[in-house]
C-alpha cells in the first residue's frame, strides 16, 4: 500500500478540465488515486477502466438459484405430504413456475445489492478518515494525484493548466 | 405537437448548486398546514387501530362478512393499496429502462409512494384473517411438525410476491437514496446529525468506482423490478382468476389487473404532487409538462381497463355459460350497480378528457380527474369481489354485502396510515433525486461560473 | 449534418430501380405458394389447402399493417431512437394486397371447412355472432377500417417528406408524383402533415388493438366455438407486434447493406431494437401465461378440452409442435438476447429473429389446424407435415408477393422519413449522445 505517499487534490467545476486533466496524467505516468464527482460520469469510467462493471454474473447466478431453489421448495414440501389438494398434482410444475420466479427476483435483488456493496466498498468505513470535500456532492469534481519524489511541481502545473478552480496538498494519514 | 421536448420543458436550466439548495429547502421547518395535516393523519390512524383492535378482540364477525360474501372491504382495500403500489416503480423502474427522462422529477416521489402504499396493503391480509397472531404461518419456515404452506394456491403466490415487492422496490429506493443522503450530509455542520447521517450514507463519497459499481447495479434493479412489478398484480389477479368464481376466472385477469393498477397508482401520484409541488415551491423543478406526461400513462392505462370491461361482457355473452352472464346482468342492475357504474364512469369514460391538449396540460382539471380515478379504481375491486360472490352459480347461494363502521374506520385508518408515512418521508429525506437531477443536466461546460 | 446533407445523404440511399433479383425471387415464392395451396386439392384433402392458406391469411393481414402501427406507436410516444425505421416499417403496406386476396381467397371458398358453420347448437350468443354473411362483413370490415386508417396515416407520412423540394424534386416514379402533387406552400403543409400525424397516430393503435382483436375471436378463437378466452384478442395481435417487430429488424438488416444505410443505422440502434424484441417477447409470453396458468388451474373442461388436445395429450401429434412454438417465440429468444454480444451482432440477431417469426407461425398453425384437421389418436407427427409444408408456403408466397412491391414502393419515397422533425433533429444534434 502506497497509504503515506503525498499527493495534490485538484477541484473543477467542470468535466472538461477534469478529462484532460485524467488524460494528460494518463499520458505522463502520474498515478491516479482517486476521482470524486456529483454524479456518474461515463467518460471518466471509461478512461479510468474499460471493463464493465462484474455485478451482472451476481446478478444472474443469485438469480438463478433463486429460481431452482424456489420451485425446489415447492416440489420438496409438496413430497412430505404426498396428498393431491384441490385436484392439483402433488408436483405440479404450473403453478410452481409462480413460485420459482418470485425467487428469481427476489435472489436477483439481494445478490445486486451484495455485489453493489462489495465491489463500491461500502459502507465505507475510511470516510472520517479520506480525503475527501463536501463540494465533491455539491458541484466539484475532485481528481487526487500522488505525487511521487520530485513530481509535485509537475503535478500542481498539470492541474493548473487544466483548470483546476482549487488546488489543495494531501497527505492522507 | 410531435418535436420532442426540448431540455427546458423537461428541467429547467439550474446550475447544480441550486437543484442542491431548492430541494434541501423543502427539509426546513414545517409550515402549520403541515402540522394540520401530520395531525389529521395521525387521528386518522388512531381511529383505524381502534377499529382494529375492536375487531381482533370481538372477531371477524364485526364485519359486514357473511356466508355468501367471504371477502369485502377489507380485501378490496388491499388490492386497492397494491394497485397504488404499482406506479412507483413503473416510473422508476420501467422509464428509466425506457430512457424517459421526464421521470426524474418525480421518481423519488413515486417510488416513497409505492412502498407505503405496499407496507398499507400488507396490512390488510394480516387484518382480513383476524387472528393476527397466526399471521405467521403464511411464510414457509421449518418446524418441527413438518407443516408448509400449499405453494399451489394462489393466496401463498400472493404472500411470496407482495413480500419480495416490497423487499425488492425498498432495496431500489434506498440505493437510490445514497447518494443524496450524502448530499444532505454533506451540507450539515458538524454534529451529531452529520454523524448519523455519515453513517446512513454508508461513507459514500461519489468515487468512480463507486458510481460505476452504483450504475450497472441500479440499471440490473430496474431490469428485475420490471418483471416483478408486473407479475406482482398478477399474482393479485389470479388470487381471484384460479377460481371457478363467474365473473373471477377469466384468462384477461392478469393484465387487465396490471394496467388498472398502474391507473390507479399514476393518479395516486397525481394526487399527491399537485399539491406537493405548491407547498414545497418545487413547482420550477416538477413541471406541468411532468404532469402532462402522466396524464398520457393515465390515459393509455385507461383505454385497457376499458377494453378489458368492454371485452369481460363481449366473452359473458359470446360463451353463453348462464353463470358468467348471470353475473355480468348482475353487476350494472344489481344491488352495487353504483359501484359498477363508478368504476365505468371513472375509470373508462372521465380519463378519456385527457385526449384534449387543453385539459392534458391543466393542473387543476388533471387534479380532478386524478381524484376520479382514485374512487373508481376502489369501487372496481369492490365492483369485482362483492359482485362476484355475491351473485355465484345457484340463488340459494346469493347474497348481498354492506361495510360494517369497524371496516370503515380500518379503512379510513389506512388513509391516514399512507399519508402519515408520506408526509413523514417528505419532511426527512429529499423527495426529488439531487443526484439523477443533476446527472439529467448537461455538465457544467468549460468556462462556465460557479 | 445539416438539413441539406441529410436530404441528399437519404435520396442518395433511395434506389431508383428495383434491386436486381428482386422480380425473380419474388415470382419464386409466389410459385411456391401456389403449389403448396394445390397440393391439398391435388392429394383430395382440400380441408388441409384451406386450413394451410388461413394459417398463411392470419400471420399476412396483421404483418401488412403492424409496420404502420409501429411507426404511429413511434410518433405517440415521440421516441427518438427508432425513427429512422418508420420508413422501413410503413413499407409493411406492401404486405396489404396478398394479405386481402388471401382473406378474400379465404372468405369465397373455405367457408364450408370452417367447423362452427356445421354445429349443431352453439350457446349462447354465437349463433347470432357466429352466423353467415354477418361474420364476413365483420372480418372485411375490422380488417378494412384498420386498413384505411393505416393508409391515411401512411400517406400523411409520405407527403411530409415530399415537402421538402429536394425530395420531390429528385424522386418521379408514378407515387412519387401523386403525392407530390399540389404543394403551393411546403412549410405549411408539412406543418398540416404532422398534425394529421398527431391526430392520427393514437386512432391507429386503437383501431388495431380493438379491429385485431375482434378478428383473433373471428378468425381463430371460434374455430373452437365452445372454447373461450378473453385475452385471445390482445394475445393475436401482441403476437403481430412481436413477430413484425422481428421482420423489421431483418428487412432493416437487410436494407443496411442493400442501400448503404450504415450512416443511420447504428449499432446502439440495433441494439435498442434487440430490447424493444425481448420486451415484446416478455409481453407475448406473459399474455401466453396468463391464458395457459388459468385454464390449466382452472380446470374446467369446455376450456381444458383446448389445451388438452394442443399441448398435453400423448396420443395427439399436436404438442410437438406446440413446443417447438414455445422454444422458438420464448425460450431461444429469452435466453439468447440476455447476452449483450448477441444483440448486437446482425447475424446472430437475426437468426432470433427468424426464429420469432417461426415461432409464431407455429403458435397459429397449432390454434388453427386442429379445429379444421382433426387427427385420430394416436397419429403421429409426420402426418402433419404436408399441412405444416403448405401453410408455410402460403406465408411465403404472401411475404414474395410483399417483397416486389415492398422494393417498388422503396424506389418511390425516401428510404428514410427525411420530413420527421425529431428524425432530422436528432441527426442534426449528433444523434448517438445519449446511450
Amino acid at each position: 500500500m502506497k497509504e503515506n505517499a503525498p499527493g495534490l487534490l485538484g477541484l473543477f467545476a467542470d468535466t472538461g478540465g477534469l478529462l484532460e486533466a485524467l488524460r494528460q496524467a494518463k499520458a505522463q505516468g502520474i498515478p491516479i488515486r482517486e476521482v470524486y464527482s456529483p454524479v456518474p460520469c461515463h467518460e471518466v469510467e471509461h478512461l479510468l477502466d474499460p471493463r464493465p462493471s462484474p455485478v451482472r454474473y451476481v446478478t444472474f447466478t443469485m438469480g438463478l438459484i433463486g429460481c431452482v431453489s424456489g420451485i425446489a421448495l415447492a416440489i420438496g414440501t409438496s413430497l412430505i405430504w404426498n396428498m393431491i389438494v384441490g385436484g392439483k398434482p402433488v408436483t405440479a410444475v404450473i403453478p410452481f413456475l409462480v413460485v420459482g420466479f418470485e425467487l428469481t427476483i427476489l435472489f436477483g435483488a439481494i445478490g445486486t445489492l451484495l455485489a453493489l456493496l462489495f465491489w463500491a466498498g461500502l459502507p465505507n468505513r475510511r470516510f472520517f478518515t479520506a480525503v475527501y470535500r463536501p463540494e465533491f456532492t455539491l458541484d466539484r469534481f475532485g481528481v487526487w494525484l500522488e505525487c511521487r519524489d520530485g513530481q509535485a511541481d509537475s503535478v500542481r502545473r498539470l492541474l493548473e493548466q487544466t483548470g483546476a478552480a482549487e488546488i489543495q496538498p494531501v497527505r492522507p494519514e | 405537437m410531435s418535436t420532442h421536448p426540448s431540455n427546458d420543458e423537461n428541467l429547467g436550466r439550474f446550475t447544480y448548486a441550486e437543484v442542491d439548495r431548492d430541494i434541501l429547502a423543502t427539509l426546513g421547518t414545517p409550515g402549520k398546514g403541515y402540522l394540520a395535516l401530520l395531525l389529521l393523519c395521525l387521528g386518522l390512524v388512531a381511529l383505524g387501530a381502534f377499529s382494529w383492535t375492536y375487531l381482533v378482540l370481538k372477531g371477524i364477525g364485526v364485519t359486514g362478512l357473511n356466508n355468501a360474501v367471504g371477502w369485502g372491504s377489507l380485501i378490496t382495500n388491499f388490492v386497492f393499496w397494491v394497485g397504488i403500489g404499482h406506479a412507483g416503480t413503473l416510473i422508476s423502474a420501467i422509464l428509466y429502462l425506457l430512457r424517459a427522462s421526464w421521470r426524474t422529477a418525480i421518481f423519488r416521489a413515486a417510488e416513497a409512494a409505492t412502498i407505503f402504499a405496499v407496507a398499507t396493503a400488507g396490512l390488510f391480509p394480516l387484518i382480513h384473517i383476524g387472528r393476527l397472531w397466526v399471521a405467521f404461518y403464511l411464510m414457509p419456515y421449518p418446524n418441527g411438525r413438518q407443516l408448509w404452506p400449499n405453494f399451489r394456491s394462489p393466496l401463498v403466490w400472493d404472500v411470496l410476491a407482495v413480500s419480495t415487492y416490497l423487499t425488492v422496490s425498498a432495496i431500489f429506493f434506498f440505493v437510490g437514496l445514497i447518494p443524496d443522503i450524502a448530499a444532505v450530509r454533506d451540507r450539515q455542520k458538524p454534529g451529531p446529525v452529520k454523524w448519523i447521517l455519515s453513517i446512513a450514507s454508508l461513507g459514500w463519497m461519489g468515487t468512480m468506482l463507486q458510481w460505476k459499481h452504483y450504475m450497472a447495479a441500479y440499471v440490473l434493479f430496474a431490469g428485475l423490478a420490471t418483471p416483478l412489478v408486473i407479475s406482482v398484480h398478477s399474482v393479485v389477479s389470479w388470487d381471484f382468476a384460479m377460481s371457478v368464481i363467474p365473473g373471477w376466472h377469466t384468462t384477461i385477469f392478469a393484465p387487465y389487473f396490471v394496467a388498472g393498477a398502474i391507473l390507479s397508482g399514476l393518479a395516486m401520484v397525481i394526487t399527491i404532487l399537485v399539491p406537493l409541488r405548491k407547498v414545497f415551491r418545487i413547482e420550477h423543478i416538477i413541471r406541468p409538462f411532468h404532469f402532462e406526461s402522466m396524464a398520457k400513462l393515465l390515459l393509455f392505462t385507461s383505454l385497457i381497463v376499458g377494453y378489458a370491461y368492454a371485452t369481460e361482457f363481449f366473452i359473458a355473452w359470446y360463451s353463453g355459460n348462464p353463470f358468467e352472464t348471470s353475473v355480468f346482468v348482475y353487476r350494472p342492475t344489481g344491488d352495487h350497480a353504483v359501484a359498477f357504474w363508478t368504476m365505468v364512469v371513472c375509470n373508462a369514460v372521465i380519463p378519456l378528457l385527457i385526449f384534449r391538449s387543453r385539459i392534458r396540460k391543466s393542473l387543476g382539471a388533471l387534479f380532478v380527474i386524478s381524484l376520479f380515478v382514485n374512487l373508481g379504481m376502489w369501487f372496481e375491486r369492490f365492483n369485482i369481489i362483492v359482485t362476484s360472490l355475491g351473485h355465484a352459480y345457484m340463488p340459494s347461494r346469493w347474497g348481498s354485502y354492506t361495510m360494517s363502521l369497524t371496516e370503515w374506520g380500518i379503512m379510513l385508518g389506512s388513509f391516514g396510515w399512507f399519508f402519515l408515512l408520506f408526509l413523514s418521508f417528505i419532511r426527512l429525506l429529499p423527495a426529488v433525486s439531487i443526484a439523477e437531477m443533476k446527472e439529467a443536466m448537461p455538465a457544467p461546460a468549460k468556462g462556465a461560473t460557479s | 449534418m445539416k438539413s441539406s446533407e441529410l436530404e441528399q445523404a437519404v435520396l442518395d440511399s433511395t434506389p431508383l430501380v428495383l434491386p436486381p433479383g428482386t422480380r425473380i425471387l419474388s415470382l419464386v415464392l409466389m410459385g411456391l405458394g401456389a403449389a403448396g395451396f394445390s397440393a391439398g386439392f391435388v392429394a383430395g384433402r382440400p380441408a388441409e389447402s384451406w386450413t394451410a392458406l388461413l394459417v398463411g391469411t392470419v400471420l399476412l393481414i396483421g404483418l401488412a399493417v403492424v409496420g404502420i402501427v409501429f411507426s404511429a406507436i413511434f410518433q405517440v410516444t415521440r421516441a427518438r431512437w427508432g425513427r429512422a425505421y418508420r420508413r422501413l416499417a410503413e413499407g409493411s403496406l406492401a404486405l396489404m394486397p396478398p394479405a386481402l386476396l388471401f382473406l378474400l381467397l379465404f372468405l369465397a371458398g373455405g367457408g364450408p371447412y370452417l367447423p362452427w358453420a356445421h354445429a349443431e347448437h352453439l350457446s349462447g350468443g354465437k349463433h347470432i355472432w357466429l352466423s353467415r354473411p354477418f361474420w364476413d362483413a365483420r372480418v372485411l370490415l375490422c380488417l378494412g377500417l384498420t386498413y384505411a386508417l393505416a393508409l391515411v396515416f401512411l400517406y400523411y407520412s409520405l407527403r411530409r417528406d415530399f415537402c421538402l423540394p429536394a425530395v420531390s424534386g429528385r424522386l418521379q416514379g408514378p407515387l412519387s408524383r401523386w403525392l407530390a402533387r399540389d404543394i403551393p406552400e411546403p412549410a405549411g403543409e408539412s406543418e398540416r402533415c404532422s398534425r394529421r400525424l398527431a391526430a392520427l397516430a393514437p386512432l391507429l393503435c386503437i383501431a388495431y388493438a380493438v379491429c385485431f382483436t375482434l378478428l383473433g375471436f373471428d378468425l381463430i378463437m371460434a374455430l373452437e366455438p365452445q372454447w373461450i378466452s378473453a385475452l385471445f384478442g390482445a394475445w393475436y395481435f401482441m403476437g403481430h407486434l412481436f413477430s413484425g417487430l422481428a421482420l423489421l429488424i431483418l428487412v432493416a438488416s437487410a436494407k443496411q447493406d442493400q442501400y448503404r444505410l450504415g450512416a443511420f443505422f447504428s449499432a446502439a440502434r440495433q441494439k435498442d431494437l434487440a430490447t424493444l424484441l425481448f420486451a415484446f417477447g416478455l409481453v407475448n409470453i406473459d399474455f401466453f401465461w396468463s391464458q395457459y396458468l388459468t385454464i390449466w388451474y382452472g380446470n374446467l373442461p369446455e376450456e381444458t378440452e383446448y389445451i388438452i388436445t394442443r399441448t398435453l395429450s400423448a396420443e395427439q401429434p399436436w404438442p410437438h409442435i406446440a413446443w417447438l412454438a414455445l422454444t422458438f417465440f420464448f425460450i431461444i429468444p429469452f435466453a439468447a438476447l440476455l447476452f449483450r454480444k448477441i444483440k448486437q451482432n446482425r447475424a446472430l440477431l437475426g437468426a432470433v429473429c427468424l426464429l420469432v417469426i417461426g415461432g409464431i407461425f407455429l403458435a397459429r398453425f397449432v390454434e388453427i389446424a386442429p379445429a379444421l384437421l382433426p387427427q385420430p389418436p394416436g397419429a403421429g407427427t409426420a402426418a402433419l407435415i404436408p399441412v405444416l409444408l403448405s401453410s408455410g408456403s402460403v406465408l411465403l408466397a404472401g411475404l414474395g408477393a410483399g417483397l416486389w412491391l415492398y422494393n417498388w414502393f422503396l424506389t418511390q419515397v425516401p428510404v428514410l422519413p427525411v420530413g420527421d422533425e425529431i428524425f432530422r433533429s436528432e441527426l442534426a444534434g449528433g444523434g448517438e449522445a445519449h446511450s
